[in-house]
């Protein structure tokens, strides 16, 4: 999840215990819609990832931060994915 | 600064270790430098993945062993920019040394490819890309629906892009696809890995090792001269990136055409990374060979073959020369010198300039290279 500085608003996906820029502490922050950008079937298997296929979505949430999903099942471009539930 | 000597192994599933590898290439680069080992005042290796694909960190000290040597020799690794980024990190050494090698080199063909897929992994985001499952091909398959949604289909144009490398590599027998015939409907038949992304639009898992020469001073008439060689770096995620261009080779290819004090259209020939194909494709818009959209019409046209108007990956680029990751960046510069000095052979074309566009991840280091000859 990403996490924001109060201070200067800037956005780290890497968890992170203060701004590097304003030392301020980060704020985590939990996406409330994510949208589906893309989605690609993957059939290349890897040790982490024996089981192929399986799907590979970009998502973006409602701050325009981008995200990597993996599913078994694939997802629909377009389609809004809501985090509350 | 001047590029004395250049040697090459032949790319491809090599029956060589390492060892081997890096002494052929580095014998051949001092023999067509015709400077002696003891001559060298440094030594920089580029490597991406023998500590995971052959137990074997230290590569340094491996080569100082090899060669005897008691100098300075740096390792860097940068994942595919590895070769770019040692050049570039190399050439401010000059600044203390007159004479220095660099080395690239990597064995990838000895792995199964579920361990090669893992290890190439680790080099994408642990957090954000590697839990999640991406993997590169992957990346390649969302750039390309990108490009589709945004300038309509693009398929066709990869497949010729593809052919065109092909033929190139057919022309240069150090090639790993030297030799192979491929034709379009191979290419546009082949199996669908990722998406629409075809195993004819990626490039090969090979062996192979490259070594340049970097002189202070020019030694000959056959030295080339480093114009510039600047980078740029970007996030390691491609999630972080939602777009069909690549904002850090836009970077470093600004950087480098300003302080080489050229314009695009001052390069004669051009390597381009295609680690896949559509690499090649957006890679030819962020550099400025045509407009946004407008680089599907360039290939229709045959504007970056042989006899076009900006010939690209002469070699056969990273999709038939092949693409021995820490090798790569290097390769790229072997093929322009090779092309400036006008030593290219059946391949040759008319070239006093050359840019080289060398990446790693999508894109998290780009490194351009301008050359010129006499």
């Amino acid at each position: 999840m990403p996490y924001v500085c109060p201070g200067c608003k800037k956005t780290w996906m890497h968890e992170l215990k203060k701004c590097i820029r304003c030392n301020k502490e980060l704020k985590e922050t939990k996406p409330k819609k994510l949208k589906v950008m893309h989605c690609i079937k993957v059939i290349i298997p890897s040790l982490k990832h024996p089981d192929v296929p399986y799907y590979v979505s970009q998502l973006k949430d409602e701050h325009g931060n981008l995200y990597f999903k993996k599913s078994e099942e694939a997802l629909k471009p377009g389609e809004i994915l809501d985090e509350n539930n | 600064m001047y590029i004395s000597g250049i040697g090459r192994t032949k790319f491809g599933k090599l029956d060589m270790t390492l060892h081997e590898m890096m002494v052929e290439s580095v014998q051949k680069a001092l023999d067509d430098s015709k400077t002696d080992l003891k001559n060298i005042d440094a030594i920089f290796v580029s490597n991406n993945l023998s500590g995971l694909n052959q137990g074997q960190l230290h590569l340094n000290s491996l080569l100082a062993t090899i060669l005897k040597l008691d100098i300075p020799i740096i390792r860097v690794e940068s994942t595919c920019a590895s070769g770019g980024v040692t050049f570039y990190n190399s050439l401010f050494s000059l600044s203390k040394f007159d004479n220095i090698l660099v080395l690239g080199v990597e064995k990838m063909s000895a792995l199964s490819s579920k361990e090669l897929s893992t290890n190439i992994g680790t080099t994408s985001d642990k957090k954000l890309d590697q839990k999640q499952g991406f993997i590169f091909p992957a990346g390649a398959a969302m750039i390309i629906e990108r490009y589709e949604k945004k300038f309509g289909n693009v398929m066709d144009e990869l497949a010729l892009i593809s052919l065109k490398n092909h033929n190139n590599g057919n022309l240069n027998k150090n090639a790993h696809f030297f030799g192979k015939e491929v034709n379009l409907e191979k290419i546009k038949n082949s199996k669908k890995l990722v998406g629409k992304l075809r195993l004819y639009d990626c490039s090969p898992v090979s062996d192979g090792s490259v070594s340049i020469v970097v002189s202070k001073n020019k030694k000959d008439k056959r030295s080339v001269k480093i114009k510039s060689c600047e980078m740029s770096t970007g996030p390691i995620s491609l999630s972080l990136n939602p777009g069909t261009s690549m904002p850090a080779v836009k970077k470093a290819a600004k950087r480098a055409l300003d302080a080489a004090d050229m314009k695009i259209t001052d390069i004669d020939v051009i390597e381009i990374h295609d680690g896949y194909t559509i690499v090649e494709l957006i890679t030819m818009e962020d550099l400025g060979l045509c407009k946004p959209g407008k680089a599907p019409g360039m290939i229709r046209k045959g504007k970056t073959k042989l006899k076009g108007a900006i010939p690209v990956n002469t070699d056969g680029g990273l999709k038939a020369n092949g693409h021995p990751i820490g090798a790569t960046g290097l390769a790229q510069i072997y093929e322009l010198v090779t092309q400036i000095r006008g030593e290219a052979g059946k391949r040759q074309v008319k070239a006093k300039t050359g840019l080289a566009h060398n990446i790693g991840g999508m894109v998290g280091s780009c490194v351009v290279t301008v050359l010129e000859g006499n």
